[in-house]
């Protein structure tokens, strides 16, 4: 085929050859004179229209195809008669099928433009894979939007990642506020999750298995926020060596937060579970002792009363009247701990010095008896806490203090704040028996008593014990040994969403703790 | 172990924390047939002491073997069961049979003594004539039927 054929001026087309060749083809061929009048039209054209080769010569395009008076107004043909360039469109006509249309300038001789040719493919099958495409993918953004999940797309060879517009706003930052390149992620991690993670995904490649992983990662505002990321590994080649790791963020901090509350209270009920079971084992022993004096020594009385035994008789009656005497006080006890596990007004900041200085006043009568000289630190601070309570707390340890002050000459008591990593301590200490370091947990227990001989019920330390706890703080002994004295020390939780803290703990201040002021 | 030669007193180490309680137990065996001697002492780290023969204790003559150890479980600074422990692990002691004499009915207390060897355990009753005739089958069985 000579080029020149296709340079042919408005005469009818004469070649046979390129007839043949045109009418194989899928593509609608239509030459048109400059008046969009059809001067030929190949066998897919005329199949296309429905008619025969001379019934369509001499109409116009747009009447056959469009159905319309006037040309198309983007029909590439007439652009390019109009501008002697190639032009194409793709459109879509009322019957829903989809063209790719293609329209050249057609010369005669003299280069003059004479017409145009026209050269139309059916483009409806393409179009609906590509629609369907699309929509899978639109389809899989509102789900993975619907999910909260962000997605992310791995090339282990050049570590270029995908990382979707969520995959940011979920920890806060604008889409790309970063580069998608693996480091952006390693950068975000936690620097305690950072190993395990990266450890953990290379495995994954290469292993080619899917994995679920949870880590932490750095938001917006520089808190962490828990991701848990599932992935699979694909292979992008028949060979399968190169691999892509494909998969999702999700942001499970409320999950966990819900988890770690849980586990919490799940922990504060098994440990009230077991303490309330450790008081009934200790109030049933404590309660059964005096009974088994009181019936014991009723019984003695009788035998002691037919033999006549006036002594053996007042004995007798003492130790019953004893027994009753220590019942009661028990049951008051029980009753105060019992009351111990509610704090009454937790947010009223009050002055531990003043708490302090009633408890003593409170404990007066034992101490003028001993002769104990009792100091107060002035510089107790504002706590948060149950006024009543606390009061319990100083009284109790006060009174524990005098009880335990042996021979002493000298006897004193000094109550004082010291600052420690955890906050300001408070202590109360003495210069009395002191205590071994074995029993320094076990006093706290209810109902021991380290010495049988003295008064009470072993509920004192007990009660301190439960107050503290109640109020977020900590309580314990600190004691050389035997001669040596002894220091109670409690802390106080954090003030209920106080702002400033209840302590003079200024910032800083943590270093090892002073000796305690007083 | 050396058995008690005739006419002398049984021994018995009474761990007591509680006074009167020592009181009830040791009436109870002074009106008793046989002799005895009761030895008490108010809390664990005494009645390793006595029974060791350590600190307050270390006069042999002063603190010889008992025949029976008769042993509360609720004893300030080492308890019961600790006492209970340590004297069967020990080789010159472990023979020595140990009644546990306790108001603790919980069957913690009552599986751990029994994983500790105790040779018996044995509840206090709150009814005086039980007391005492719990008292009287003890002494009976312990220091008249049993053979150590």
């Amino acid at each position: 085929m000579k080029a020149d054929d296709m340079h042919v001026s408005g005469a009818p087309h004469e070649a046979p050859a390129t007839e043949a060749v045109l009418d194989s083809l899928l593509e609608h061929v239509l030459h048109l004179d400059s008046g969009m009048r059809i001067l030929w039209a190949n066998t897919a054209a005329c199949a296309s229209a429905g008619m025969a080769r001379e019934d369509l010569r001499g109409q116009r395009c747009h009447e056959i195809w469009a159905g319309s008076p006037l040309p198309c107004g983007d029909c590439p043909v007439v652009r390019a008669i109009r501008t002697g360039q190639p032009h194409d469109v793709e459109k879509t006509t009322p019957d829903g099928r989809a063209w790719y249309i293609r329209g050249y300038p057609l010369r005669d001789d003299a280069g003059r433009i004479r017409g145009g040719v026209e050269i139309t493919l059916e483009i409806t099958q393409r179009r609906q894979a590509e629609l369907a495409v699309r929509e899978k993918e639109e389809r899989l953004r509102l789900a993975l939007e619907a999910a909260n999940e962000g997605l992310w797309d791995f090339d282990p060879q050049t570590r270029e990642v995908f990382y979707s517009p969520r995959w940011f706003t979920m920890l806060g930052y604008e889409p790309d506020a970063f580069p998608q390149v693996y480091e952006t992620w390693l950068e975000l991690l936690h620097p305690e999750d950072r190993a395990v993670a990266e450890e953990r995904v290379w495995e994954h490649i290469q292993r080619r298995e899917s994995f679920n992983l949870v880590f932490r990662m750095r938001a917006a505002g520089g808190d962490y926020r828990w991701i848990l990321a599932k992935g699979d590994v694909m292979s992008c080649n028949a060979g399968g060596d190169t691999r892509r790791l494909v998969g999702t963020h999700v942001d499970i901090t409320d999950l966990k937060r819900a988890q770690e509350e849980r586990q919490a209270l799940v922990h504060e009920l098994e440990e009230k579970n077991a303490e309330l079971e450790r008081f009934l084992y200790a109030a049933s022993h404590d309660l059964k002792t005096p009974l088994v004096t009181i019936e014991g020594f009723l019984g003695l009385l009788e035998n002691d009363l037919d033999a006549g035994d006036p002594t053996r008789r007042r004995e007798d009656m003492r130790i019953i009247h004893e027994a009753t005497e220590r019942m009661k006080r028990l049951l008051d006890e029980v009753i105060e701990l019992s009351r111990a596990g509610r704090v009454i007004d937790p947010r009223a900041g009050i002055s531990l010095r003043e708490v302090a200085t009633e408890a003593v006043a409170q404990v007066a009568g034992p101490l003028r008896a001993r002769g104990v000289a009792v100091s107060i630190a002035p510089d107790l601070p504002i706590a948060y806490c149950d006024r009543v309570r606390l009061l319990e707390v100083f009284q109790n340890l006060v009174e524990n203090a005098v009880k335990y002050m042996g021979d002493q000459a000298d006897p004193r008591i000094e109550i004082g704040i010291r600052e420690s990593a955890g906050g300001p301590v408070i202590t109360v200490r003495d210069n009395g028996i002191g205590i071994e370091p074995r029993y320094q947990l076990k006093i706290f227990d209810l109902f021991d008593q380290l010495d049988p001989t003295q008064e009470g019920t072993g509920l004192g330390l007990a009660l301190v014990k439960r107050i503290v706890t109640v109020h977020g703080g900590r309580v314990w002994v600190e004691s050389e040994g035997p001669g040596r004295g002894a220091t109670f020390c409690f802390t106080l939780g954090a003030p209920p969403e106080a702002p400033d803290a209840p302590g003079g703990g200024e910032p800083g201040d943590t270093g090892p703790d002073p000796p305690a002021s007083a | 172990m050396p058995r008690r030669s005739h006419g002398e007193p049984l021994r018995i180490l009474l761990v007591e924390d509680e006074p009167a309680h020592a009181e009830l137990v040791m009436r109870s065996f002074e009106d008793h047939e046989i002799p005895n001697r009761i030895y008490h002492v108010s809390d664990g780290e005494q009645a390793l002491n006595f029974l060791f023969r350590r600190g307050e204790y270390a006069d042999r003559n002063h603190c010889p073997r008992p025949d029976v150890i008769l042993l509360d479980l609720r004893l300030p600074r080492i308890d019961g069961l600790e006492v209970l422990k340590e004297i069967k692990a020990d080789d010159d002691v472990r023979h020595i049979p140990v009644v546990i004499l306790t108001s603790s009915e919980a069957e913690m207390d009552i599986a751990k003594a029994y994983d500790y060897h105790v040779n018996s355990y044995l509840v206090k009753p709150i009814d005086f004539d039980k007391f005492t005739r719990m008292m009287e089958t003890l002494s009976d069985y312990w220091l008249v039927w049993n053979h150590a």
